[in-house]
């Protein structure tokens, strides 16, 4: 090597200074043989010092080069001059340094490695399907649950082309049309979870309820989470009963349309000839036969509406014509109750998209439960406001409110508050699961409120449809301009 | 128009009993049967002002009973009014579409039963 060759002679003839000085102090002025002596002595000596010296570089010069190549137990000896000792002791530094971080950087890969093992027990022992997408809505981690219910594995659902993925997903689920839009409003609110149902046909038949959540950390949106939990049996159970409900329902009405026809006619055609204990026994079966005729008509309705087979007849109405409507269809229970119900419509709340006797038929319950809660000669106010993207209705009341711990059961079905009001008020117990139903089959949402200071305020909200929105909003931007 | 006669089919026995009573009680001259298959043979020696047919019945159906008497250039003027515990919208319009000229849904009132088919037969006269 050339630098260790160069390195040499410069040491050689470094030496010779010493062994030239030392010559000179031995004997100068007597014979030059000593001085040849002195001299070539001193030379000697400088060159076994040299040697010593030139060899600790050449080491520290392998020590560097084993160290560039990742050997890092370099211990060099701290020998020679200061200078090489220096050097030496420079370069066991280095290694010692990079030994001590190349641990800590194995140590931490390990942390990743475990944690990484970690990671994927803990989303592979979930039985709920898991996928992890980036914000640039590739696929990063899938779990063994996900590939079973989706139908791959989790290898091809991590290194399938996305558009593939998607194309093969859309093609096993039961409505291929609508999946691409329905996984679409998945990642329309990017910071908000989002929740539907997703049905896959093949390998076999299996009802997904889909959630998905951002994954957020400081600096943002990371990517969204989506979990797939298997609700087949659920929904096939939830089924079955709506079933059993419905047919059950059908067979009460025919033996219960002939007795409830037979005691009007018993009743109506016999004049005078009844004894008047008769005729209260018959009128008793009579208003019975009506109550359960209500009954029947209610579970079916509800099972309907719960299994989505309601017909709905959606219109454009008139809020405002839809409230009198409401008011004067329970008027007879007002007089009856020396109630008034007062008519609100506030700014804007002018036209509603939505089936009109379904609303009409919440409306009336809702009236009718109020009237059923007042006191006495108070007001039962019934009021409807534009929220922009939805109508919401309210109907309030001065009665007495609801007890907190029957709120959480307000709109299932029968749960009445008390048994002695549902013998007396002729309701079937199914008025507000059946109103329920019916707001959510619009996509809409129904609740109670207390309203200050005393009484109840129920209030629904009808989403309106996206061409009326953008109606309103384009007359606001034309204000604008 | 005026209707003085009806002819109803009605499998179930006691439904077809209290309508019977009930039409005969508001007027009418009623004859029952208790199927689509004795109706169009009891058309065939007379005809009535009016045909009330429920919607499900063993034999011959009300809406297959309904279509072979607006299929008949005999009966084919005869109104029809389907009977049904069923409710759905999509059900009454088959029944319309057979050529009925409306529904009467189950359980129906006894004692408006006839004020209903007056009413309905005056609007499409």
């Amino acid at each position: 090597m050339r630098p260790a060759l160069s390195l040499r002679t410069l040491l050689a003839l470094g030496m010779f200074a010493p062994g030239l000085t030392l010559a000179v102090l031995a004997n100068w002025s007597h014979r030059p043989a000593v001085l040849v002596a002195a001299v070539a002595g001193g030379w000697a000596a400088g060159w076994i010092v040299g040697l010593r010296e030139l060899r600790a570089v050449r080491d520290a010069t392998r020590a560097v080069e084993r160290l560039g190549d990742g050997e890092l137990s370099v211990s060099l000896p701290e020998i020679g001059s200061a200078e090489v000792r220096a050097l030496a002791r420079a370069i066991n530094h280095v290694g010692a340094t990079a030994s001590r971080r190349e641990d800590q950087l194995n140590a931490a890969l390990d942390d990743a490695a475990t944690q990484r093992d970690l990671f994927s027990s803990i989303i592979n022992a979930s039985s709920d399907g898991l996928l992890l997408y980036d914000t640039d809505r590739l696929l990063v981690a899938a779990n063994v649950r996900c590939g079973e219910l989706l139908g791959f594995s989790v290898q091809e659902l991590l290194h399938t082309p996305s558009e593939v993925l998607r194309a093969n997903l859309e093609e096993r689920t039961a409505a291929p049309a609508i999946y691409q839009d329905q996984l679409e409003r998945h990642f329309q609110k990017a910071d908000q979870p989002y929740q539907d149902t997703l049905v896959i046909e093949e390998p076999r038949r299996r009802v997904l309820r889909r959630y998905s959540c951002p994954v957020i950390n400081h600096r943002g949106v990371q990517g969204r989470v989506f979990t797939y939990t298997d609700v087949t049996a659920e929904s096939d159970l939830d089924q079955m009963k709506s079933e059993f409900v419905s047919t059950a329902s059908h067979e009460l009405r025919t033996p219960l349309t002939s007795v409830h026809a037979a005691l009007q006619l018993a009743l109506t055609g016999s004049g005078d000839r009844l004894a008047d204990e008769d005729r209260e026994l018959l009128e008793i079966s009579l208003a019975n036969t009506e109550r359960l005729v209500r009954l029947v008509n209610d579970l079916l309705d509800l099972s309907k509406l719960e299994a989505g087979r309601m017909p709905f007849d959606v219109s454009t109405m008139r809020v405002g014509a839809l409230l009198d409507e409401a008011a004067r269809g329970v008027h007879v229970l007002a007089t009856t109750r020396e109630a008034r119900i007062v008519t609100n419509l506030g700014d804007g709340a002018e036209s509603m998209v939505a089936d009109h006797d379904q609303i009409l038929r919440v409306l009336t319950n809702l009236l009718s439960n109020a009237l059923k809660y007042s006191p006495t000669g108070s007001l039962v106010h019934l009021s409807a406001r534009d929220l922009g993207d939805a109508v919401e209705v309210a109907v309030e009341d001065e009665g007495p409110g609801i007890p907190p711990e029957q709120v959480d059961r307000l709109f299932r079905p029968f749960s009445r508050l008390g048994m002695q009001e549902r013998q007396t008020s002729g309701g079937t117990g199914l008025g507000l699961a059946i109103s329920r139903a019916i707001i959510e089959q619009h996509g809409g949402r129904i609740w109670w409120e207390r309203r200050p200071p005393r009484g109840s305020r129920f209030v629904f909200v009808v989403p309106q449809p996206d061409a009326r929105r953008s109606a309103v909003t384009a007359v606001g931007d034309r204000a604008v301009a | 128009m005026q209707i003085n006669s009806i002819l109803i089919a009605e499998d179930d026995p006691h439904i077809r009993r209290v309508s019977e009573i009930a039409l005969r009680r508001s007027g009418f001259e009623v004859a029952a049967v208790a199927d689509g298959a004795e109706a169009l043979q009891l058309l065939e020696d007379r005809l009535f002002d009016l045909v009330v047919l429920d919607g499900m019945m063993p034999k011959l159906d009300g809406l297959e009973a309904c279509r072979q008497i607006k299929g008949n250039p005999r009966t084919a003027h005869v109104p029809v009014i389907m009977l049904s515990a069923r409710t759905q919208a999509t059900d009454e319009a088959a029944g319309l579409a057979a050529g009925a000229c409306a529904y009467i849904r189950k359980p129906f009132n006894a004692l408006e039963l006839g004020d209903r088919i007056r009413e309905i037969c005056g609007a499409t006269a």
